[in-house]
């Protein structure tokens, strides 16, 4: 069958007149500062003093800047926003014991976060935590040192979640912390994960598909001594030229997970710890390789790697 | 439903009220800032507050730059010019409802955007769109939420296009009649050679597409992510021997689409190391689809194509020689 070509006659609409911004609408441009203050307008020149005042007053799909490197404090999203630090501007959060840095809940659509450093002192329970939002996007980010989880995100309806060129390392409290955890809670989710380092956590990636499908392409990663690199259960996983160096367990297929697997390569070294680099437990699981793969640690009980075809 | 090429074919109207360029010669380095004032001559010391009175006030071939983080506003572009936002600084357009961000038009030579963000609040048209210009280069931008494209290109001469470490996400409009484009590059009476490296298109209905609709057109796609795609990752077409479409991937992962590689005619597709992923529980339909003749794919036994092949798409042995 023919396709058709929809073709649409697009005049370029050019926008050369200054748009005026009422004086009561939220902006969609707001400021941070090391000086500012949250009585302040949060504009460039009257910059505010913690994320939460900028989120509040930016107009939803805004983006929240910060001016110089401070801390921002903890906060709490509920709608699409884009919170940046630029290049060379540190600005971190540092969590409270037991609360979060960044939560993300109902209202929130398309999230970005880039640059920032999230640090939990051990104590804070998530570097990340969202329940909502359709897209979610992390770049260039730190994450390091909370309880429960780095990085934890939950789709309750579908959701695209991008991590790229960020790490999220020592949550390894009490064998529960993940580095990044992401989980289907009613809502299909999809995440493309480049260039992220997973270190040292109780838990490297925990991918669960608990309620909706469940789908991660992980790839130019590394995944290194973490006590489990990964755990995928009820979803699939690709996992393309990723390092899972040195830990308890490499790569533990729970139930109703498949994974696919090029130019992996697990690490297994006398002198360390080592059970397993490619396990399964419950059924249902599956996993396939393209002979560009190294796992060191051989297979747990069960496991077996199909084969992959290359065309 | 079968996905459809998308086209945008833009009149060159130009409605652009310009502000008066002063008679003594144009500065080769301009400035913008958030303090800066669009009566000053755009100097460091004396700034402008838009980019359209920066690359108004500055010598063809010259260089604007963002001193501070700001929104320098939407601006059309018809000369050759280079705006630039350094590193650490957060220069952005946030374009209104039906606009674009950044226009490139008839009389732009080399335009080269680097470290800008740019954000169409899910109802502007294009992020940037260019129908003119012989040698277009994107560097480190971020491009969000545009309701057309994101990035647009539509040559009606020779074109050379680089696009490197820049992000596109849109508002995945999952209509199927009209898509929204992640990255589009069209021919349109000219020719486009293009260079994408560490590009990701994410959240678009079609990722990316090559569309040789009057003009050959020829794209290096690397080390990229086209991800999440409501109805293609990749699509490319040509539309005649004179209007062929030539595309090589190496090293990019188009991750999870209904439709993964999608070429339509007078297409050529050569792939290294690419991972189309279609896994259960999403929608799928095929991980490379052919329509019209004259489509070619090639693949060096490096590539996972894990959609099923549409009728008559195949994959040919594309060897290594060394």
């Amino acid at each position: 069958m023919r396709f058709k070509f929809p073709f649409a006659l697009m005049s370029a609409a050019l926008a050369c007149a200054l748009s005026a911004i009422p004086a009561q609408a939220q902006r969609a441009r707001v400021f941070v500062a090391s000086y500012g203050s949250d009585t302040n307008p949060c504009t460039f020149g009257s910059p505010c003093k913690t994320f939460q005042a900028a989120v509040n007053a930016v107009a939803a799909g805004g983006e929240v800047t910060a001016i110089d490197s401070a801390g921002f404090q903890p906060v709490n999203i509920t709608k699409s926003v884009t919170i940046t630090s630029p290049a060379g501007v540190e600005a971190g959060i540092a969590a409270a014991s037991g609360g979060n840095a960044i939560t993300i809940g109902a209202g929130a659509g398309t999230v970005v976060l880039r640059g920032l450093t999230l640090d939990g002192a051990g104590s804070a329970n998530f570097g990340i935590h969202a329940t909502a939002g359709t897209d979610i996007e992390i770049y260039d980010c730190a994450v390091r040192n909370f309880a429960v989880d780095g990085i934890s995100i939950s789709s309750a309806a579908a959701m695209s979640v991008v991590i790229s060129n960020t790490i999220a390392t020592d949550s390894n409290n009490m064998g529960e912390g993940n580095g990044i955890n992401l989980v289907t809670n009613g809502g299909p989710m999809i995440a493309t994960l480049d260039q992220v380092i997973v270190d040292n956590n109780e838990g490297g990636i925990e991918v669960l598909g608990g309620s909706g499908a469940m789908e991660v392409s992980l790839s130019n990663s590394h995944i290194d001594n973490n006590a489990r690199a990964m755990e995928i259960s009820g979803s699939s996983a690709i996992l393309q030229n990723v390092t899972l160096n040195q830990s308890f367990h490499g790569i533990a297929l729970e139930g109703n997970a498949t994974v696919w697997l090029s130019q992996v390569t697990q690490t297994a070294a006398p002198g360390f710890n080592n059970i397993d680099g490619l396990s399964f437990s419950g059924t249902g699981n599956t996993a396939f390789g393209d002979n560009t793969n190294h796992f060191d640690g051989g297979l747990g009980e069960g496991a077996s790697v199909g084969m992959w075809a290359s065309q | 439903m079968r996905p459809a090429l998308a086209l945008a074919l833009l009149a060159t109207t130009l409605a652009c009220s310009v502000f008066a360029v002063p008679a003594q010669a144009q500065r080769a380095r301009v400035f913008v800032a958030s303090y800066g004032s669009d009566s000053n001559p755009c100097t460091f010391g004396s700034p402008c507050k838009t980019f359209q009175a920066a690359v108004n006030a500055v010598a063809a071939g010259g260089e604007v730059t963002a001193i501070d983080s700001a929104g320098f506003l939407p601006v059309t572009i018809s000369k050759s010019v280079t705006i630039t936002s350094p590193a650490g600084t957060e220069a952005g357009i946030a374009a209104a409802p039906g606009n674009n961000a950044i226009t490139i038009e008839s009389g732009a030579g080399t335009v080269v955007l680097r470290g800008l963000t740019i954000d169409g609040g899910g109802t502007a048209n294009y992020g940037i769109v260019a129908i003119a210009g012989n040698d277009v280069e994107i560097y480190d931008c971020a491009v969000h939420n545009f309701a057309t494209a994101g990035i647009e290109m539509s040559a009606v001469s020779a074109m050379n296009v680089v696009i490197s470490n820049t992000v596109v996400s849109g508002v995945n409009n999952n209509d199927p009649n009209n898509p929204n484009l992640g990255i589009d590059l069209a021919t349109n009476g000219g020719t486009i050679t293009a260079t994408l490296d560490k590009v990701t298109a994410d959240y678009n209905n079609y990722g990316l597409q090559a569309y040789a609709f009057n003009g050959n057109l020829q794209l290096l796609i690397s080390n990229s992510h086209i991800d999440n795609s409501s109805g293609l990752a990749l699509a490319v077409a040509g539309s005649g021997s004179n209007s062929q479409s030539s595309v090589t991937l190496k090293n990019v992962t188009l991750n999870q689409s209904p439709v993964g590689i999608f070429e339509d005619g007078f297409s050529t597709v050569w792939l290294s190391h690419v991972t189309q992923s279609t896994v259960a529980g999403f929608t799928t339909e095929g991980g490379l689809v052919y329509q019209m003749t004259n489509n070619l794919t090639y693949g060096d036994g490096t590539n996972h194509i894990m959609g099923s092949l549409g009728g008559g798409a195949a994959i040919t042995s594309w060897p290594a020689t060394f």
